[in-house]
């Protein structure tokens, strides 16, 4: 039995895979290279939607799961912790160095919208300093 | 009457001392005592001011600190007006600085979680990198995450412009930063963000003691890794840079403190004289010590 962490993580991508919402049933034959019980998914299922990672919707008789944005915008919500200029994440991140080039900068801004929504509201104050993260910078 | 001009005393020296200090270019020989020093005027100016509040308190019998206090609780009818002022000014202090500290150790676990929850998902291992999460991204980026579950996180990016040893110079310097938990050391600073979020002697302090931080970082990284080979992979980060568009307002503090820290590491300094640290050292005790004294002590 593999750690919660690597479980939730081999759903999450079983359900980036799907590319339409599905059941438990259908999320655990996907997990093809371990024994697990229909209930641990359901369990796991439950657990990323509480974290807002999932959501899901009644289809008849049964729950249909599917992940809360895409993979690559969870990838650009955390390029923009570790790259933007946000005062109080001074703690939450240690950066060694950083830097972004313009056609990265495009790609990044572009995702913006995407990771502002998945943020909230406790991010608002920050949205204007994450769009200069867009421009392009660097910091030490 | 003396005790309050000694803690008005105190205070101004350790707000005036703040900007030359976060100037200073000795402490960037000596990051571990300076940010020592820090600590003590830190330390100082929370003692002084909770000292200042109070010490109408136990002004009119020339008592230090806590005997004035115990006489507060053991004598209520006995302490005058501007003694209960005093006492309730000093209590709502301390209790604003616990409460900021509280609040920001909770925003900021809530953001790590955060941060990590999306990080466990979609980061990869490489078994070249042990410890060392891989984000698919092609910006440039090297971080690591505090907390009591740590991680450390290079981008593709990263990746892709330094070579392997520059990457191990990268990883160590992380480490040194998680192992000796540089982050608690800016929490108190954080905290007082919020009781003055305008205040830009605050803000050169918090950037003071981030470049020391840093910098402190590089020297431990240095004693098992090449100092060249951080220096090079620091001078690929601001390269990397150098096809950016023009950097925006308010963005040159931090280009200085890059410069600064490939520069030290081209060209270290000679080892600075032990009697200097030691200097230091003392100034940074005293300093600690007469707040202390201050409230035991009656005049």
């Amino acid at each position: 039995m593999r750690r919660s962490g690597e479980l939730e993580r081999a759903i999450m991508d079983a359900l980036w895979e799907a590319r339409e919402p599905r059941t438990a049933k259908e999320v655990l034959a996907t997990l093809t290279e371990e024994k697990l019980a229909h209930t641990t998914v359901i369990t796991v299922l439950d657990r990323l939607t509480r974290k807002g990672l999932a959501r899901r919707e009644r289809v008849g008789r049964s729950w249909r799961y599917a992940p809360a944005a895409s993979r690559e915008s969870y990838v650009s919500s955390l390029m923009i912790d570790a790259l933007g200029r946000a005062t109080d994440r001074e703690a939450v991140l240690v950066h060694f160095a950083h830097s972004m080039s313009g056609s990265e900068a495009d790609a990044l801004r572009s995702a913006l919208a995407t990771a502002d929504d998945t943020d909230g509201a406790d991010d608002a104050d920050e949205g204007g300093q994450s769009g200069e993260a867009g421009q392009g910078r660097h910091r030490a | 009457m003396s005790h309050l001009l000694h803690f008005a005393v105190l205070i101004v020296c350790c707000v005036a001392a703040v900007r030359p200090l976060a100037r200073a270019h000795w402490v960037q020989r000596m990051p571990r005592t300076a940010l020592a020093l820090w600590q003590a005027i830190g330390l100082t100016l929370e003692l002084s001011l909770t000292g200042l509040l109070f010490s109408a308190l136990f002004a009119p019998a020339n008592q230090g600190l806590l005997p004035g206090l115990a006489r507060l609780v053991t004598d209520p009818a006995g302490t005058d007006l501007v003694g209960r002022l005093a006492a309730t000014l000093g209590g709502l202090f301390v209790a604003a600085r616990l409460i900021t500290l509280v609040m920001t150790c909770a925003t900021t676990a809530r953001a790590r979680r955060k941060h990590r929850d999306l990080l466990r998902l979609i980061s990869r291992a490489d078994p070249a990198l042990p410890g060392v999460a891989i984000l698919d991204h092609p910006a440039a980026a090297a971080y690591c995450l505090p907390g009591r579950d740590s991680s450390i996180v290079i981008s593709t990016g990263a990746l892709g412009m330094l070579k392997p040893a520059h990457v191990r110079a990268v990883v160590a310097h992380e480490q040194a930063h998680l192992r000796q938990r540089h982050d608690l050391f800016l929490l108190p600073l954080l905290a007082w963000r919020r009781l003055t979020p305008r205040s830009t002697t605050l803000s050169e302090a918090i950037g003071a003691v981030r470049l020391l931080l840093e910098m402190l970082a590089d020297d431990t990284c240095c004693r098992t890794r090449s100092r060249h080979d951080l220096a090079d992979a620091l001078a690929r980060f601001s390269r990397d840079s150098g096809q950016l568009t023009t950097p925006l307002g308010g963005f040159a503090a931090a280009d200085t403190g890059l410069a600064a820290r490939t520069a030290r590491l081209r060209a270290p300094a000679p080892a600075h004289s032990a009697a200097r640290s030691l200097a230091v050292f003392a100034l940074a005790a005293t300093l600690l010590a007469t707040p202390l004294s201050l409230f035991v002590l009656p005049m």
